[in-house]
Parts: C-alpha cells; structure tokens; sequence
C-alpha cells in the first residue's frame, strides 16, 4: 500500500531472520501477503553477514580459495552460495553424528581454506559443530562472526519462549571465549551496507525512519545508526509499555528511544497525547 | 610483581607444614591421558607419609567410582571413592544440603550426573537420553515446543559438559527454568579443557547458550543467573572437611594450574594456595598477566611440577 501511495518512497526490508535467502523472503514470505519488492531491497542478517565476508574476508570469490563453516539452516548455507562464497559444510549435515570424542578432537585435520565460522539459529544445532566451530577458531583463527543476538522468538503459548540464534552464538562463545563480529540489529552494518549499496550516503539521516516493534533490535538500531525510528504495538512491544515510555517519560538508552509510537503499521495510526 | 610474593617450593617442602593435599586433576596429575612426570609417584609417597589426598576437578563426565578405578589403574592402587571430589558428586551434594525439597531434576550434561544425583536420592530425567520429535525433520520444532509437556516435579535444571548437546536440550531445559520456575543450576562454567593441546568446549557452552536466551527484557539480568557449584565456589572445600572431620585449616594446602579455578578457590576458602607450571601456566613470567586481571588468583606457593618431589629449581 505505501508503494501505491507514496512511489516515491523507497522501502527496504531489514530483518535478523538468518535461516533465508532474500529469494525465499521474497517468495515464501511477502508474496503470500502480496508484497512485491525487488530483492536488492532485503536486508536480512543472512545476506548482509555474506556481504561482511566477501569486502573483508575473501580476497578473490572467482578463485574460490577461501571458505566458510555455517552453523544454521539451509537458507544461510544458500545465501553464501548465491554470493559466491564457498561453504566448507555443503552438505546435510544433520546426519553426521551428535558428539565428537577427545580423540578425533585431538587428531581431526581441518581444512585451511575455512577462513570464517559463520552462527545463526541452527534447530540441528549438536556438540560436534560446536567442536568443529572451536577448532576453525583456534587452529585457523577463523573470524566468528554472529549473524545476529536475537535472544528467543515468541511463540503462541504466552511464557513460552523458543531460544533464537543469540543462544547458538553464546554456546560458541561460552566454549570457545572467542568475541564475534555482530551483523543484525541493532548494529549499524546492515544500513552502513545498504546506503552505499544505494547511493544514499550523501543522504540526510532525517530522511530515514525505522519502524519496528522491537525496542532492543528495531529502535535500538535506529538509535544507532542516527535515524528516527517508530515503534508498533502489534508485536514485541506492548501498549503499557508504550504508555510507560511516552506518558511517563520512562526511557533508556539501553533499552532504545522510540521517536514515534503507532497501534500498528498502517494508515489509521491515533495519536496518543 | 614484586619478587618474592610468592614462594617457590618442592612437594616436599610442603610436606612439612601440610596435612591436607587438594589436587586438582588436570594440568596436575594428568594432561588427557599422559601423566605429568611422577605425580603418581608424588602421591604415593604423600600417602605414605601419613597425608590426606583429596582430588577436587570440575570435570563432571565421570562418577566418584569412575574417578577411582582411573587414579587405581595408573598407579595410586590405595585411592578410595572418598577422595573424589569430581564436580557432579559435589553438586549432587550441595543440592542434598540446600534444597532437600528437590526431588527431581532434568540434567543437561552425562549420565554421570544422573547416577550421583541418584546415589544422594535425587531423580533426575535428561543426561544422555536424545529428544527426538515425531515431524518430518525430527528436530524440535516451534510446535514442539510451545506443546512440550513439563514434568512438575523437575525444580531444577542442573547443567554440566554434555557431549551430546542439541538446540532441543537447550530449549528443554529453557523452558524448565523460565516457565516451569526451576532452578538454574550449573556444576562449573569453564568455557573449555585443554586436550593434547587442543581446546575442546566445556559447560561454559552449555551454561552461557542457556543463560543467554533467559535473559529478557524487562526483568532483573541477575534472576537468571546459575548457581556455579565447582571450583572456585568454596563450597567443595566445606563439604571435604565436613565429609572428613578436618577442623584445622591451616593444614590445607590447594594445588592447580589454574589460577582463575584452583587458586581462586583456595582464596575464597580461605586455605592456602599452591600453582603447579604444568598446565595452564608454563612460567614465572606468566603469572603477572593473572595477577593483573584479578588479585586473588595470586598464588602463595610455586612449584615447578607436582610430579616432581624436590624440584624447587625454576629458571625464570
């Protein structure tokens, strides 16, 4: 809708969601809800981590000589492929083994060419990837990098919350005591990638707005990167909350400062003075 | 540091003002499966002096039996079971001491912890045994888990090293403590060990992946944070004097290699601290660089290996 109105506006999508390339948001997600977007317009924590690697990491993706180790679904391993960054584990990894003992521990060669172990949720996420991450780290010094620190996803039981990529990532960490290159929300890389992705450095920041309904990735991120931000009630955050934060005064940075409040994303938004 | 801040020694030095030897394993006795120089020989001449050994690891994959049979087979043939102080007896006790209302447990870690927390009449549900779900991937799915039946008798998750991690077991034992009210209990947090020179992942994983993921906005940080039973919580060394009437603490004396563990946990106990330069720490020099993050890991004593009796000869 806001396209019809507003066509010149231009809409990106940013989303820590690391388990799809930007090809199945688009089909999987916003087709169903007849959302059409051309994909340079996705930035999800999957594709914005293979960016990371590739202006960083990987001197030269024809030659292929560097790789990476992906602990996380499918749609990660995918977006490094479409990227043209070779994935040391292409394979179904779910079959391997659960555990690793000490002895192939000890004795296990790993390959040179992993030069980043790449962590977002993972649902087979076992033990012996969490070893294989800690050898690339410490044989290779591999850079870890988290595609994002999401700590759980809601699910439909109230109270009931489902640990999310932040989990896998501080399993590495636990293990290893290795510190990663943080990608998603509320870091500042993905719009740091994506205004050169789109010529918009020379851009005002107040042309930009955030909206999101989670105060600690969403707002947080906009704080950080400079921009306005506007939270929506229809998820994370809740109207209490709202109330608390802009009747109140109850703000912190921690927490991050919404510039805006609405109901919901649409155009029937109220004021709440 | 200044010099002399501390004391190079030899064991048998040592054996002149202590009775009470607490050792650690690894990095001590040990490195994987190689023992460090004559520590079997060490500790069978402390035992033919009349001294009292205690081994203290917080390693909780193996048993108090397990532990025995070991240190028997590579030489130390007088071990008893009542020298162990493996990390899953003494948080099987601790739970016994402080919480006797707890009957139940589910535990992410070996079924090492299972059979101690047994032996102290504690049920327990999880350890080794896989979660396997009945969909098309056979992993935990968001259905899965928003239907998981909790037992209400579990009232706390006790966590330790478990080599057959999975993201179901994190999850499991996530929603035990945010929505089934459990206990967060953890037997050490050591990110890793150090195997033939290479680190293998610890119960840090285990405990920071789980720990993270409670960690939610709007409530205290601090509500979810586990009770760490293991080196250098000093409740090990409580349970060994009770366990064995020793009143004296004076006469104990705390060896290791670590000095974040095992000389943290002398001075949080209150007994006098020895660092062996077999494992952790390869040198004088090294020291400083402990020191410096935190007073307390600041050794009284030095040796240069605790396999090795008089050798109070160190090159800096």
């Amino acid at each position: 809708m806001i396209q019809k109105f507003y066509p010149h506006k231009k809409i990106f999508l940013i989303t820590n969601n690391s388990t799809r390339t930007r090809q199945q948001i688009l089909e999987e997600k916003l087709r169903s809800f007849n959302f059409e977007l051309d994909i340079k317009y996705i930035y999800s924590s999957a594709y914005v981590s293979s960016q990371y690697v590739k202006q960083n990491l990987i001197k030269d993706t024809n030659q292929q000589e560097q790789s990476v180790y992906i602990i996380g679904q499918n749609g990660l391993k995918q977006e490094m492929k479409n990227n043209g960054i070779r994935v040391i584990n292409d394979y179904d990894d779910t079959r391997d083994s659960i555990e690793i003992g000490s002895d192939e521990i000890s004795s296990m060669e790993v390959d040179s060419s992993v030069c980043a172990v790449i962590a977002g949720i993972n649902f087979s996420f076992t033990y012996r990837k969490l070893c294989l991450a800690s050898l690339y780290l410490q044989l290779n010094n591999s850079t870890f990098i988290a595609t994002n620190s999401d700590k759980y996803f809601t699910t439909q039981v109230k109270d009931r919350h489902m640990p999310a990529g932040g989990s896998i990532v501080n399993a590495i960490i636990g293990g290893t005591l290795v510190n990663p290159i943080l990608i998603g929300k509320p870091e500042r890389m993905t719009f740091e990638i994506m205004i050169r992705d789109h010529n918009l450095e020379e851009e005002s920041l107040s042309k930009f707005l955030m909206i999101g309904d989670n105060l600690l990735t969403d707002v947080l991120f906009g704080n950080n990167c400079g921009i306005d931000t506007l939270v929506v009630l229809s998820g994370n955050t809740s109207e209490s909350k709202a109330i608390d934060m802009f009747i109140n005064k109850n703000m912190s940075k921690e927490e991050g400062i919404p510039t805006y409040v609405s109901p919901y994303f649409g155009f029937s938004s109220q004021n709440l003075s | 540091m200044e010099p002399n801040t501390f004391q190079l020694t030899s064991i048998r030095n040592l054996a002149e003002k202590y009775d009470y030897f607490c050792l650690d394993c690894d990095g001590v006795i040990w490195s994987g499966n190689r023992i460090i120089d004559q520590s079997i020989d060490v500790i069978n001449w402390l035992h033919s002096q009349g001294k009292k050994i205690y081994f203290i690891t917080n390693s909780s994959g193996k048993t108090r039996e397990d532990y025995r049979i070991r240190i028997q087979k590579m030489g130390y043939s007088e071990c008893v079971e009542e020298q162990i102080y493996g990390s899953a007896y003494t948080t099987a006790k601790y739970i016994k001491e402080k919480y006797p209302e707890i009957t139940k447990v589910r535990v992410v870690g070996m079924n090492s912890i299972r059979k101690e927390l047994s032996a102290q009449g504690i049920d327990s549900e999880g350890g080794e045994d896989e979660l396997t779900f009945d969909n098309s991937t056979g992993y935990m799915s968001m259905d899965d888990f928003e239907k998981y039946p909790l037992d209400p008798a579990v009232k706390a998750v006790v966590v330790g090293l478990d080599t057959k991690y999975t993201y179901a077991k994190l999850s499991v034992a996530s929603l035990y403590i945010q929505t089934g009210g459990a206990k967060f209990i953890a037997t050490n947090d050591d990110a890793f060990d150090v195997v033939n020179g290479r680190k293998m992942p610890g119960a840090g994983a285990m405990v920071q992946s789980i720990q993270f993921t409670l960690d939610q906005s709007g409530k205290d940080r601090n509500i979810y944070k586990p009770e760490i039973i293991g080196k250098p919580n000093p409740y090990v060394i409580e349970l060994i004097m009770r366990d064995n009437n020793i009143t004296d603490k004076t006469k104990m004396i705390m060896i290791g290699d670590r000095p974040d563990t095992d000389i943290l946990l002398g001075f949080n106990a209150g007994i006098d601290r020895c660092l062996t330069l077999t494992g952790v720490v390869d040198s004088l020099g090294s020291i400083q660089s402990w020191v410096e993050k935190n007073e307390n890991f600041r050794p009284i004593y030095v040796v240069k290996s605790f396999g090795k009796l008089d050798d109070s000869e160190i090159s800096q």
